[in-house]
């Protein structure tokens, strides 16, 4: 077994426990390619991916302090269960590792933890991403057909103001106006029947 | 290339700490207490606007050191040019005397780790750790250390021990060291090594910069977490590798659990004592 191979099987063993599971159940017979690697204790291997987990727990806990406070120790549980399958992928790999985290999660979390994860990764977006940030979307026009009620009129057309990057700092920019695609009226399938038959 | 004569003329730092954002202002308040700092490389490259605004207002006041977690100089597969070129530019950015990396690796077969992960004393990871820094310092034309790393695994196929592997890498690459007092003194419990034993062997004249820190204790296992004081075990290493290396450069490396600037303040006093009797 060359480094390179070596290596690439420590990596994947590391960061997916069930892979590291069924090493640890099987052989070194069972996986001569990865002899080597099944040759190490099982309990050094799990020690050093908790300290992987652990060192990824300790970058979540500083993006995301707000989720921190209001789950107190699930919050640690369910990101340990989370990170034990998800490796970190992508460029700045912890804020995408936080904002994944918080995606997943997010449906599980009552109304006081879904407003702090929320705010948590917007934070994220703006100290730590490059990401645009929509700042504000607001009509400029409406249904002009005379046939719709004032009461019936929907903007047709909006403005969208985004909170953007540019050097070390951000600006506020508009958007070219947006424009909702109109409506197709709807065949329903008796009409659709009907011309199939004429 | 760099050799070890390079590192001898490389100027005396004297004790500083690894720049963390919460005691920003406290490093301007105590600015007396911090001879230098060490910033961590991907806290830069990942952090944004903010980030590049920290570094400038702290490159304006401090002398700064680049340390970086991710180059994975120890992977087979080679480096990542990419990631090499941005460190190359904050390096250039902070004109520091010397920056630095981890005897380790972080990134294989498509994954990235995420965390530094040990290599084999094997000739063949040797090999490919010099060929690895020898590209890097091709980009990166400033004196490079290189730090040893804590482990939980004994990776197999061992053809060295530590000592002469950290030994061996110094010798053929010219390159100083960073050493992780803390980390000596973790692997040193976890593993039964016989620490006056290793210290013995280590090439302390290569050692340029130390780090110092507290850990915390999982069952039986040391951790090295970055989260408590120092203990009396790891003053006392550092105390010998002030007094028998060359030593220009002192972190104290808090990351978690992080105290009132106080209490980090008593800990670079205490290091300072240390180095002053030592370099006087």
């Amino acid at each position: 077994m060359s480094l390179a191979e070596q290596q690439a099987a420590l990596a994947r063993i590391l960061t997916d426990k069930h892979i590291r599971a069924s090493t640890k159940e099987a052989t070194v017979h069972d996986h001569q390619d990865w002899s080597q690697v099944c040759s190490i204790d099982s309990e050094q291997i799990e020690h050093q991916a908790k300290a992987l987990i652990r060192k990824r727990l300790g970058c979540a806990r500083h993006l995301l302090p707000r989720t921190i406070a209001t789950m107190g120790p699930q919050f640690v549980t369910w990101f340990t269960e989370y990170a034990e399958t998800h490796p970190l992928a992508g460029p700045r790999r912890y804020e995408a590792d936080a904002q994944r985290f918080g995606d997943l999660v997010r449906g599980r979390l009552n109304s006081i933890q879904t407003a702090a994860i929320k705010r948590d990764l917007i934070d994220i977006q703006l100290r730590h991403g490059r990401k645009r940030v929509v700042f504000g979307v607001f009509p400029i026009a409406f249904n002009t057909s005379p046939d719709d009620e004032p009461t019936k009129q929907v903007p047709r057309r909006f403005f969208i103001w985004v909170r953007q990057p540019f050097r070390s700092h951000y600006i506020v920019v508009r958007l070219p106006w947006w424009r909702l695609r109109k409506e197709e009226p709807q065949h329903t399938n008796a009409s659709s029947q009907q011309s199939l038959s004429s | 290339m760099q050799s070890t004569s390079d590192i001898q003329l490389l100027p005396r730092l004297g004790v500083g700490i690894g720049y963390r954002h919460p005691f920003k202002a406290d490093l301007f308040l105590n600015r007396s207490a911090v001879d230098f700092l060490e910033v961590t490389a991907d806290h830069v490259l990942d952090g944004g606007p903010q980030a590049q605004n920290d570094l400038q207002l702290l490159t304006d006041h401090f002398t700064l050191i680049p340390h970086g977690l991710c180059l994975s100089l120890g992977s087979a597969e080679g480096l990542d040019e990419n990631y090499l070129t941005r460190l190359a530019g904050l390096v250039q950015q902070v004109d520091p005397p010397w920056w630095s990396e981890h005897i380790a690796f972080t990134k294989a077969g498509g994954i990235d780790i995420g965390h530094l992960t040990p290599l084999p004393f094997t000739n063949e990871a040797l090999d490919v750790f010099c060929e690895n820094v020898s590209r890097a310092r091709r980009v990166i034309d400033r004196p490079l250390i290189l730090e040893n790393i804590t482990y939980h695994m004994k990776m197999p196929g061992a053809e060295m021990t530590e000592p002469e592997f950290l030994r061996a890498i110094v010798e053929r690459t010219g390159c100083g060291l960073l050493l992780d007092v803390t980390n000596l003194y973790t692997n040193a419990v976890n593993h039964g090594y016989d620490l006056d034993a290793v210290l013995d062997a280590l090439p302390l004249e290569s050692v340029v910069q130390l780090h110092f820190v507290g850990g915390h204790w999982d069952g039986d296992v040391l951790i090295d977490s970055h989260s408590s004081t120092t203990p009396p075990e790891v003053w006392n290493v550092l105390q010998q590798v002030v007094e028998r290396g060359n030593v220009k450069g002192v972190i104290l490396e808090r990351d978690e659990h992080i105290p009132p600037f106080a209490e980090l303040r008593e800990e670079l006093d205490k290091a300072k004592n240390i180095c002053e009797k030592a370099w006087s």
